[in-house]
């Protein structure tokens, strides 16, 4: 496969790839869903603020990525990043707020074809594409609905904005890489 | 084609046993089975809590923006959504009239790719754990991890065939998500001559990837026998679109229905005549309907959608490979429809192969990169429009005021028209599988595997982590838990008692167990 290839895994990648990555996870269309979504424009809304540096370089080494779905083709996009963080919606947890370390894992929901989860994610980088899985972390916020045109509750919305600075204190912080970002670079969830 | 399982005469004498894989947020499926005091299955149910509100999502929005906005409906086949309700609403802008030679061809070329996509992942990631380890092997390996384990170029294949899919759509809609490329009469970006270049230079490895993994499908469903035909094996109808000539089309085309014996039971009945063809019944246990043929009542009238249907309706494959693949399982089949479950994987690679041939053929035609791409006509103020989806027959109906806001919308998902057809593979699985054995993780991955042969749209949208992907229970007719079965995240299994009342852990929205 040459390099104009769409589908060659090994495709030399550009000079300035970022090496950090956040993937933000939902549909906007189902209520608490669109947390992910709505942190995705958000950031990409602070970073195009962002002034650069004089040298015309970017401030922050960051690719922001929105899916409604998590699915195996996102293991390419983790391809030489050194950190990664998810974001999705909660359907039960405990806290409003969560940070967790994900860690490469095989297992998961596997009756039908419409998900994948950042473990299994990881899991594909390290076994099949022999891609160095990065620092991962997933970040989840709990929803409490998520019917079909729902709007974002209450309860979402104060979530969001408690995890606001922690994921700007993440995405801004090289630092934190391999740290516990709850105390690192979240206090809000330590 | 009634099943005595269904509905036991006297359920409130029964056991019950609750398979709930709720790894989604709104939509999950749950299989119950009454047992009696012997462990015999006497009542056996696929819920599927899900497609609630899909109307009234739609309702009161200008038609322009359904396209789009349908395509939240379904985080794995937007495009799908996108091109039934385009071609539904090509009557609001151009009428009668047809697509312009290009602009058609753009939209074959993204259903093309949406349905290689979603049929290689299916493939690769679903069911192949399954049919190359067998119903009964661990669980710690009976997964796409094993598979990569013991199959790494497999898995592979797997991934790169899906990410070809999702590079084409996004070189055709602009974005990876939620793009627009089909549009109410027509396409509203060309494809550029290097991007045309660009999804041409790896079509030849797609096609021969598809190729052996069609190879192996067949292999592993042959070298199965006679178990995997066996396998969640009943007659039915089999609808899907094809050509005036018989041939099969993902994209266009008439409804064809035939009998589990390869007969036309309908032929020829146009799309916009759905509803003189299909009725859907309410049954008070489920939110899903029952799509079933309106002259032979919901006994004798239901049918399955898919790829299954696909090949068993099609006269001919207009692609070479995909044609003679389809006369060899045909061939297999002796003449008749093929009924098992478990074929609908060799089916549906058959139809993946002759996905990538299409796209081939279209990338090779000098129209792929015109620039014509809106056609005018006469509005109307009814459209239907009916594809093709990775999983079947799709319909997208609607109807707009004089406001041009949508006033009336109906969609019957490929899902919903396999209903009657998956609640007959877990009374099958149950009848065989279950009677008198204990309750294990393997016994009910046969019912997971019937299930997935289906790979229901559980819900098709929301997204969220931190579900229990399968619980099972127990319980008495009085409604004490006697049991439960935990299959965590990582595969695990835990069998705690529960303590709270099994009210307690029933989602609000689901329908009463016992109604």
């Amino acid at each position: 496969m040459n390099a104009r290839s769409l589908i060659d895994g090994d495709a030399p990648l550009p000079a300035d790839w970022p090496r950090t990555l956040v993937i933000a996870v939902g549909n906007p269309s189902r209520g608490d869903d669109a947390a992910g979504p709505l942190f995705a424009e958000r950031l990409s809304s602070w970073l195009n603020d962002q002034e650069h540096n004089p040298d015309g370089s970017r401030p922050h080494d960051l690719t922001i990525l929105c899916d409604q779905q998590l699915m195996v083709e996102h293991a390419y996009d983790l391809r030489d990043r050194d950190r990664v963080l998810f974001i999705d919606a909660a359907a039960r947890q405990g806290e409003p707020v969560q940070w967790q370390r994900v860690e490469a894992s095989a297992s998961g929901p596997a009756i039908s074809s419409h998900q994948c989860t950042p473990s299994q994610l990881l899991h594909l980088c390290t076994h099949t594409l022999q891609i160095p899985p990065p620092d991962a972390w997933l970040l989840s916020l709990r929803g409490e609905g998520f019917e079909l045109g729902a709007p974002v509750s209450a309860a979402m919305q104060a979530a969001m904005d408690q995890a606001w600075d922690a994921i700007l204190a993440w995405v801004t912080t090289p630092d934190v890489h391999g740290q516990p970002v709850n105390q690192a670079a979240a206090p809000h969830h330590a | 084609m009634p099943h005595p399982l269904e509905t036991a005469t006297d359920p409130a004498s029964l056991n019950r046993v609750v398979i709930e894989p709720v790894s989604r947020v709104e939509g999950h499926g749950k299989v119950t089975l009454l047992l009696d005091d012997d462990r015999k299955v006497r009542q056996a149910r696929l819920h599927i809590v899900e497609f609630r509100g899909f109307e009234r999502f739609i309702q009161g929005r200008p038609y322009w923006e359904v396209p789009t906005l349908v395509q939240r409906l379904c985080g794995i086949c937007p495009v799908s959504h996108l091109l039934a309700a385009s071609k539904a609403c090509d009557a609001f802008v151009i009428g009668h009239a047809s697509l312009t030679p290009t602009a058609e061809k753009l939209r074959r070329l993204l259903h093309f790719a949406q349905v290689l996509q979603s049929n290689a992942l299916h493939f690769f990631h679903l069911a192949s754990p399954d049919l190359l380890f067998g119903f009964d092997d661990a669980v710690a390996h009976r997964n796409i991890v094993g598979v990569l384990q013991d199959e790494r170029e497999l898995g592979l294949q797997g991934i790169r065939m899906r990410k070809y899919g999702q590079e084409i759509i996004r070189l055709l809609t602009g974005k990876r998500v939620h793009g627009t490329g089909s549009v109410p009469g027509g396409f509203n970006k060309p494809l550029s001559m290097a991007d045309r270049d660009l999804m041409r230079a790896d079509i030849g490895q797609i096609i021969a990837w598809c190729d052996s993994a069609l190879a192996l499908a067949r292999d592993l469903f042959l070298r199965g026998q006679p178990e995997q035909g066996r396998f969640a094996n009943f007659p039915s109808g089999f609808m899907s679109l094809v050509r005036p000539d018989g041939a099969a089309d993902l994209y266009d085309g008439a409804l064809r229905v035939k009998d589990a014996q390869g007969q036309l039971i309908v032929d020829q009945v146009d799309v916009h005549d759905y509803q003189q063809l299909i009725v859907e019944e309410v049954k008070p246990w489920t939110y899903m309907k029952f799509p079933h043929l309106r002259t032979l009542g919901p006994e004798h009238g239901w049918y399955r959608v898919g790829p299954l249907a696909r090949i068993n309706n099609a006269t001919y494959l207009d692609t070479p490979r995909a044609e003679a693949a389809r006369a060899e399982f045909i061939a297999w089949g002796g003449g008749q429809s093929v009924t098992a479950s478990l074929a609908q994987h060799w089916a549906r690679m058959i139809d993946t192969l002759h996905c990538a041939e299409g796209i081939a053929r279209l990338l090779d035609d000098p129209d792929i990169i015109g620039t014509d791409l809106m056609a005018t006509g006469t509005p109307l103020r009814e459209g239907i429009g009916v594809i093709e989806a990775p999983r079947g027959t799709l319909l997208h109906h609607y109807r707009i005021g004089d406001d041009d806001l949508v006033e009336y919308a109906n969609l019957i998902v490929s899902t919903t028209h396999n209903n009657t057809a998956m609640n007959e593979a877990v009374r099958s699985v149950a009848a065989e599988y279950f009677d008198g054995r204990e309750i294990t993780e393997g016994l009910l991955n046969h019912i997971e595997v019937a299930i997935r042969a289906y790979d229901p749209c559980l819900s098709c949208a929301t997204h969220a982590v931190g579900k229990m992907p399968l619980r099972i229970e127990v319980v008495e007719a009085d409604g004490q838990l006697a049991d439960v079965l935990l299959k965590h995240e990582d595969g695990a299994l835990e069998r705690p008692m529960a303590h709270a009342a099994p009210a307690d852990r029933t989602p609000a929205n689901w329908p009463p167990l016992d109604a």
